[in-house]
């Protein structure tokens, strides 16, 4: 058979466009013929990979995000080598020249330094108020709760942030365990990781923790340097609310 | 299409993610990103690899989405690291590397049976885009509106053509691709 004949017949059985007939005898061919069952399949993938216009949009969009895309820098472990691609050496030109324009405004060394002592300072885990469950075995809730506190008290913040992100998980009704698991990831030092989460606390605003949760994003903005969205943030809390005297004080150094 | 989630913001951006919004891409990226880069990080991948996979997982997310009604129990930053997690074990498993950290026991949603088909087969399709990709533009426009069932006369008729010439194209170009994917060494190794 010519190949333009196969690829027809092929389509044809695929968008079932054959009579019975042909549909018989080419189920018949098929069944005894392992080298058209593969070209059937990838007939059938390629169809239902590549149709629709929409996804080819969405891939466009998805290019164009990955390639302008940062990661944050506290993302990237302590000491590790990365090897540098255009991405990177395009983003680190552009950050010099707003380096060399904005060093006298703001990015004196003894003002950075300043800034880390302040967020050193003001930043503390907030009291644990889970109770401590019992149980071993962290196949179940009870169990990595208790496996989750306990790491959260003894100051093992990476395990307690990925304990309490398993329950969090496991339970988005407790906005509790998203709380702990985003405090968790700041006191671990991550704050890219925990911001995600507290926006999403504050957008629930239906829980115990909305006025810390604000407090706790403006540190993990201001740990980044994005020092504009941490001000903001300071500035809603309002006298009465939690961290208001700690929040004028940020924003008053 | 029917979308319900726990939360509003969560349905905001399967929406954006449907409509291919780039500011609901943007969000996604933001939000979900760096938690997957760090535990790809952890499990023998680099940023790299987070990435192409995090592209994967939104792309099987949207077939999901397009094929009809959608529940989401748990948040979508949840829903989306559980598919990474599991398209990472997977190409692990396909590169003879299965040292991988075991899916955690507790996990608050599984992905159903729909996506799941997509998600075993996210790097081949991974392997199809980069093909298609490579196609001139009328090859890939004319493939675009074949595999969506536009009738050869339509696609004529909307490139001032005759549907000989495009029924002529059409298989030239699906060859093309064809032959480029069965050449890929990659492909044996997926399928």
């Amino acid at each position: 058979m010519e190949q333009p004949d196969k690829y027809d017949q092929i389509e044809r059985f695929l968008r079932d466009e054959m009579t019975p007939e042909e549909r018989r005898a080419f189920e018949q061919q098929l069944s005894g013929d392992r080298a058209l069952q593969d070209e059937l399949r990838l007939h059938a993938e390629l169809a239902e990979t590549l149709q629709g216009e929409q996804v080819h949009r969405l891939r466009a969009v998805l290019k164009e995000t990955d390639r302008t895309w940062q990661r944050p820098d506290d993302a990237r472990g302590p000491g590790k080598v990365v090897g540098i691609g255009l991405r990177q050496i395009l983003a680190i030109a552009a950050t010099l020249a707003l380096l060399v324009v904005s060093w006298q405004l703001f990015f004196r060394p003894d003002r950075i330094s300043d800034r880390e002592q302040l967020f050193a300072a003001q930043f503390e885990p907030y009291p644990m108020v889970l109770a401590q469950r019992d149980g071993q075995d962290s196949s179940t809730a009870e169990g990595l709760q208790a496996k989750a506190v306990n790491a959260y008290s003894s100051a093992d913040y990476a395990a307690a942030a990925e304990a309490f992100t398993r329950l969090a998980d496991s339970r988005p009704d407790q906005s509790a365990y998203l709380f702990y698991a985003a405090v968790s990831e700041l006191a671990a030092g991550h704050p890219e990781l925990a911001a995600p989460s507290f926006r999403e606390l504050l957008s629930r605003e239906d829980h115990l923790f909305v006025e810390q949760s604000r407090w706790y994003l403006a540190l993990a903005y201001w740990k980044q340097g994005e020092y504009e969205q941490a001000e903001e943030l300071l500035r809603q809390i309002q006298p009465g609310q939690a961290k208001y005297e700690e929040a004028r004080e940020m924003l008053d150094r | 299409m029917m979308i319900k989630t726990l939360h509003k913001d969560d349905r905001e951006l399967l929406e954006g993610l449907i409509e291919a919004r780039p500011s609901a891409v943007r969000r996604l990226y933001d939000d979900i990103l760096p938690a997957v880069i760090y535990w790809v990080e952890q499990n023998n991948g680099t940023e790299d690899d987070a990435r192409d996979l995090f592209q994967e997982a939104l792309i099987a997310l949207f077939r999901r989405l397009e094929n009809g009604e959608f529940e989401l129990t748990c948040t979508l930053k949840s829903f989306v690291r559980i598919i990474c997690r599991n398209l990472w074990l997977t190409h692990l498993r396909d590169r003879r590397k299965i040292d991988a950290t075991p899916l955690e026991e507790v996990e608050p949603a599984e992905p159903d049976a729909d996506l799941l088909g997509q998600l075993e087969r996210s790097e081949r399709n991974a392997l199809y885009f980069r093909h298609f990709d490579d196609l001139g533009e009328k090859c890939r426009q004319i493939l675009a509106w074949f595999f969506e069932k536009v009738p050869l006369a339509e696609i004529a008729r909307r490139l001032g053509s005759s549907e000989n010439y495009i029924k002529k194209r059409k298989f030239e170009c699906k060859e093309k691709l064809i032959r480029a994917v069965r050449e890929d060494p990659r492909f044996e190794e997926l399928s």
